[in-house]
This record gives structure tokens, sequence and C-alpha cells, in this order.
């Protein structure tokens, strides 16, 4: 018997092929929006937490001026303020194992923004200012060449390493280690090329930058003193939160400073933005899953409505079932099973759409399309779960008719 | 021992407060195995209804139903749809065969309902009922390819199929020309002939004429219940 309502629901449809396509369409279009949207947020999400988790999970940065109390308010650096907190004694300091047991590193930078020319190739392009331990901490690994050295860091040495893009744009093919190139008229010898790492977190490309000696760039390039920010790099990343303490500890006794409140750097941790990050990302995707779903109850809504037509139209025909024998539980089966049939054959293709849509989606945002086996099952079970809730009422319409007066029905 | 009897049956139609229609008023029937009879009456008359409630489509009011010599009255709707299924066939006015569907699944399609039929047993069964009516060649044509005779004849089939004690039959020459009527009447005498009982609603003379019996109604009161001495 069930079988043969499946038989019927099909040939039901089947007879009706534009409407039963257009009704479908609503929920082809809600299933495909939600798939897309989630599959979205989902890797949107994992793109943005890999770039911060490709920075490095046991990393603190401190950055010149304070914040204020606000966890993630912009300390006054970033405002375009010059704060000249941060100098060489507060390096020294950092780096002494009896005051800072939980450093690893620490690796101040400076920057700044220089025409750089090799031939007659200019191109603008953002100089760093690292030390030798910058390749380590940050994970930069080269294709050709060499780090420079703590001696080369000392010794104001003139050399760089191009990021690869730039790279390509002064040299093309040809191989720069050991060419000279100009940074603002300043001569450098090229020694190493670093790999690709495309755009990082906070929208800097590092394949378009090139990596000094910080003494270098502060002294020959910048003419100043302090720093731009310091990398440290922690033990673990369970030592964060003491390797923080030990900083700002240190921090405030070389400033002069009693309260915290008057701070003039700031300590952050990638991991506090991360989680920043990762709850704004699933508060937009819960939310763009919540818009989807609209247009899927809407197209829900739309399979009650042509069901009621349905109903309404095959009044004498439901009428003859009843007289030749059919009884309530046979017509609520045949035509919950169209709107079910309905909702299911829409929510495969709208799962299949969707699939097609996030990897499309995913090679525009460049990232990889997540579309999980839960996302999945949850749509197949929406799309049943709405066949039968929107499909009881007329069923159950048509189910409660009475013989004779349906077949009277004109 | 009568295969339908019926005692003071009772059907009121309330069609808002203050308007109650009298439809049957305590009816006393009783029909044969192998009966042929025609229920008679001007419109309004209960003709339609006594029909219904003999055929199980509605429920008396009132009174008492055997079929069978089983009590029907108390029966659930159910167990009603389960007789009209198996025990008893309709012919329509209207045919109401299913559109876009072929003679042979109409015919078969209260198999559909009954719950012991595979599908092979069920189209051979549906080609037979077919054969009956000599319609076997156009068993794939849909009803808008056929004429209203050839529609009615299905129809005929498809009340055959599951092989009932009793056939309805409620105006089944009201859509027809008079050489499809004579077809179709032809049809249901050689069916009584070979011992079907068979029951119809007509308002035409001359398709009473056919039947064994027939029985007048006027305001939901039986006036005559006689043999038809005229038969065709």
């Amino acid at each position: 018997m069930f079988f043969q309502s499946i038989k019927i629901a099909a040939r039901a449809l089947l007879l009706n092929k534009t409407r039963s396509f257009l009704t479908m369409l609503g929920i082809i279009i809600g299933i495909t929006a939600v798939i897309v949207l989630i599959s979205a947020g989902q890797g949107a999400q994992e793109l943005i937490v890999n770039q911060v988790k490709g920075i490095g999970s046991n990393l603190l940065f401190v950055i010149p001026g304070g914040s204020g109390k606000s966890q993630f308010s912009a300390p006054a650096s970033a405002q375009g303020i010059i704060i000249t907190s941060l100098v060489d004694s507060d390096i020294k300091s950092l780096r002494n194992k009896l005051l800072a047991p939980d450093i690893e590193y620490v690796s101040p930078e400076v920057r700044g923004q220089y025409t750089v020319s090799y031939n007659n190739v200019d191109q603008i392009a953002p100089v760093v200012g690292e030390d030798e331990n910058f390749g380590v901490v940050r994970n930069i690994n080269l294709t050709a060449g060499n780090w420079f050295t703590k001696s080369d860091v000392d010794g104001l040495t003139q050399v760089a390493i191009l990021g690869s893009t730039i790279k390509e744009d002064l040299f093309g093919e040809q191989d720069p280690i050991g060419q000279l190139v100009k940074i603002k008229q300043v001569s450098f010898r090229v020694v190493g090329v670093s790999e690709p790492k495309g755009v990082g977190a906070f929208g800097v490309d590092q394949d378009t930058q090139i990596i000094v000696p910080v003494s270098t760039a502060q002294k020959l390039l910048l003419g100043i003193n302090h720093y731009n920010l310091i990398s440290i790099q922690v033990k673990d990343a369970d030592s964060i939160p003491l390797a923080k303490e030990e900083v700002e500890r240190i921090l405030r006794y070389n400033h002069k400073i009693s309260d915290p409140q008057k701070d003039d750097f700031t300590v952050r941790n990638p991991q506090d933005a991360l989680s920043l990050l990762s709850n704004i990302t699933s508060v937009l995707t819960i939310f763009l899953g919540a818009i989807a779903g609209i247009s899927l109850l809407v197209g829900g809504i739309g399979i009650m409505n042509i069901m009621l037509v349905s109903v309404t139209e095959r009044t004498r025909e439901i009428g003859l079932r009843k007289a030749i024998g059919a009884k309530r539980k046979d017509i609520l089966l045949q035509f919950l099973i169209e709107a079910v049939f309905l909702t299911v054959l829409g929510g495969v293709i709208g799962i299949f759409l969707g699939y097609l849509g996030s990897v499309g989606i995913a090679l525009i945002g460049k990232w990889t399309p997540v579309v999980s086996i839960g996302s999945i099952l949850l749509a197949f079970g929406v799309c049943t779960l709405f066949g039968l809730i929107f499909g009881i009422y007329p069923a159950n319409k048509a189910s409660k008719l009475s013989p004779i007066e349906a077949l009277r029905y004109e | 021992m009568h295969l339908i009897r019926m005692e003071k049956i009772k059907k009121i139609y309330n069609n808002g407060e203050d308007n109650q229609v009298v439809a049957l008023k305590d009816i006393d029937l009783g029909i044969e195995q192998g009966d042929f009879v025609a229920i008679m009456g001007p419109s309004g008359s209960g003709k339609s209804t006594l029909m219904h409630v003999i055929g199980f489509l509605d429920k008396a009011d009132s009174g008492n139903y055997f079929f069978e010599d089983k009590n029907v009255v108390t029966l659930t709707d159910d167990e009603l749809a389960e007789i009209r299924n198996k025990r008893v066939g309709f012919v329509f006015q209207a045919f109401n065969l299913l559109p876009r569907t072929s003679a042979l699944d109409n015919v078969a399609l209260p198999m559909l309902y009954a719950a012991n039929s595979d599908k092979s047993s069920a189209e051979q069964r549906a080609l037979e009922m077919l054969k009956q009516v000599d319609l076997e060649s156009r068993k794939d044509h849909h009803p808008s390819e056929l004429s209203g005779g050839q529609q009615q004849r299905v129809a005929i089939a498809r009340a055959l199929v599951n092989d009932p004690a009793v056939i309805f039959a409620d105006e089944p020459t009201g859509n027809l020309d008079t050489k499809s009527s004579e077809e179709v009447m032809r049809i249901f005498k050689r069916l009584n002939d070979s011992g079907r009982t068979l029951i119809f609603v007509t308002h035409e003379e001359d398709v009473a004429a056919y039947a064994k019996r027939i029985i007048r109604l006027k305001d939901g009161v039986i006036i005559s219940d006689e043999l038809n001495r005229n038969r065709i």
C-alpha cells in the first residue's frame, strides 16, 4: 500500500509538472540558500581562524600606547599617533631569562613604506625592520638564501629579504641573491626570498614586504630609536597568561608606571582576537542561516498552499476514491506523501545546488568549501518535516471529505 | 433470505435552524439476491438519498439496515469503506473516471484499496473486466479519448472488478445519448442475467423498463413497489 501511495503521489505530481516544479522551487531556493550561507559562514570562520593561527598560537604582541580599560579598543599607536615608548632597554629586559622565564624569543619591529628600486624598476613597498629571530617566531621560511644573523642586526648591515611578490616585480625570473636593491636611495644586498604567504591576518600582504635588520631600518631608513611592535614568542600556549604578566611587570617597571590604567603599551594575544572573531563569525553564520531559514519557511507555506489548491481541485477524485473503498488513512497518506515527495525532492535538488553554490562562493572567497554532512542531514530532515507539517493540514482536509459531498462537488 | 433489508430508515437533512428536510421517512425495503431494481421518482423525492444510504455512501439517522444479514448502521466509516470496496460496485452519472489515467488503470483502481492484491494479477483481472464490456482494445486510452458510452462501460468494468454482491448505478444513462444508453442497459441486463444484483436510480421510463422491479418514491416515501410487467 505504501509503495502504491508513492506511485500515486508521483503520478499526480507528474500530471502537473510545471506546478510541481514551481512549488518545489520555493524549497529548492530555501535549501540552497541555507546550505550556501551556512557554508560561507563556516568557510569564512575557518579562514579567519586559520589566519590567526598562522601567526602562531603562543605569541604576544606589545604595541606602543595604552588602550585604556577595554580589551579590544584600539591602542593610541593604531590611531596614527606616534608613541615612542618601546625602546631598546625594554627589549633587553624582556630578553632577560631571570626577569621573564616564560619568554622564548623577543623580536622588535619597525615599519615604513619606501620606494624600492632595482635597475630601472621602481616600486613602493612596505619595509619592515626585524631581528634575526623573526623567521622562527613568525614561521617564515625562505625559498632562497638565508636569514640575516645577530651580527647583521648588531652591525647595521644593509641586507634585505624580499617577499615573493616584490621579488617577482623587481627581478622576474632572475636570481636576486647577492644583487643590490635601493631602498630610499640606500643600497641593500638581497640575502633571501621568503615563501609566498598570501594576505595574512590584519590585511597585511606579507609577500609584498621587504625585511631588513631592525637596527638598520631604525638608523638608516627611519631615523628613530623606538619600535613599532614587539613580537614575543612564549614557551608554550599554556604559559601565555604568565608571560603576559611578566611583560607587563617589566615594561611598567622600565617605564615607571604604577597605575595599570596609565600603561603606555598594550599587550595583545592573538588567541583573544581569535575567540572574538570566531564569536562574530558564528553569530554571522546563525544570522545568515536564519534569513535563509525564512525563505525555506516561505517555500513550505507555498507547498501547503498548492496542496490545498490540489485538494480542492481533486475533490471529485477524492470522493470517487472514497466511494470505491479508500479509507481515511489512504487519502491522508496519498496527499501527505505528495507533499513530502515535493519537499524531499526539492530538498535533494537544493542540497545539490547548495553544494555547487558553496564551492563557487568558496572559490570567490578563497577559502575551502565546508559543506558538512550535518548541514546536509539537517536540510534533509527539515525538508521531510516541512512536508509533513505543511502537508498534514491539506491531507487531513482531504481525508475528512464525505464521499457524496465530494462527488457532488463541481 | 434478503440481500438487503431496511427497517424504518429515516434520513433528515439539517439546513440550519428551523429548516429540516426529511429526505427519507421510515423506509421499509427488502431486496433479494439476483434482483434488478429501478428506483424512480421526481427530483427531491429522496431517490438519490435512498441510493446513497443503501450503497453505504451515507448513513441513516435512524432505523435498521441489514446487509447480508449483518446490521450495518453501527459500522464505522472505515468499515463502511471496506464494504464499499469488497461487496458493492458503483456506477455514476458523470462516470467519475480518473483523468489522464488509462482505462485499464481506472478499472484496476478499486483493487488498490483491497488489502490482498498484487500488481500483475490486478492487471489481469482488470483486463478481464474490460473484456466483459467489450473495451479490451481501448485499455490504454485515457477517458478524454473515449466516448461517453465507452467511459460509462469502463466505469461498469471498474464496479465489477472486486466481484461485488451488488452494483449501484445513480442515473447511469443521464449523460448518454439513446444509443449509448441502450448499450449500457444491455450490459446491465446481461450482468443481471448471470446472477448479479443491480439497483439503479433513473427518471427515464424507457431505462427503468429494463428492470425486473420498479420502486417509486415521492417526498421520502415509497408510493409503489411492483414487478415490471413490460420488461424489455
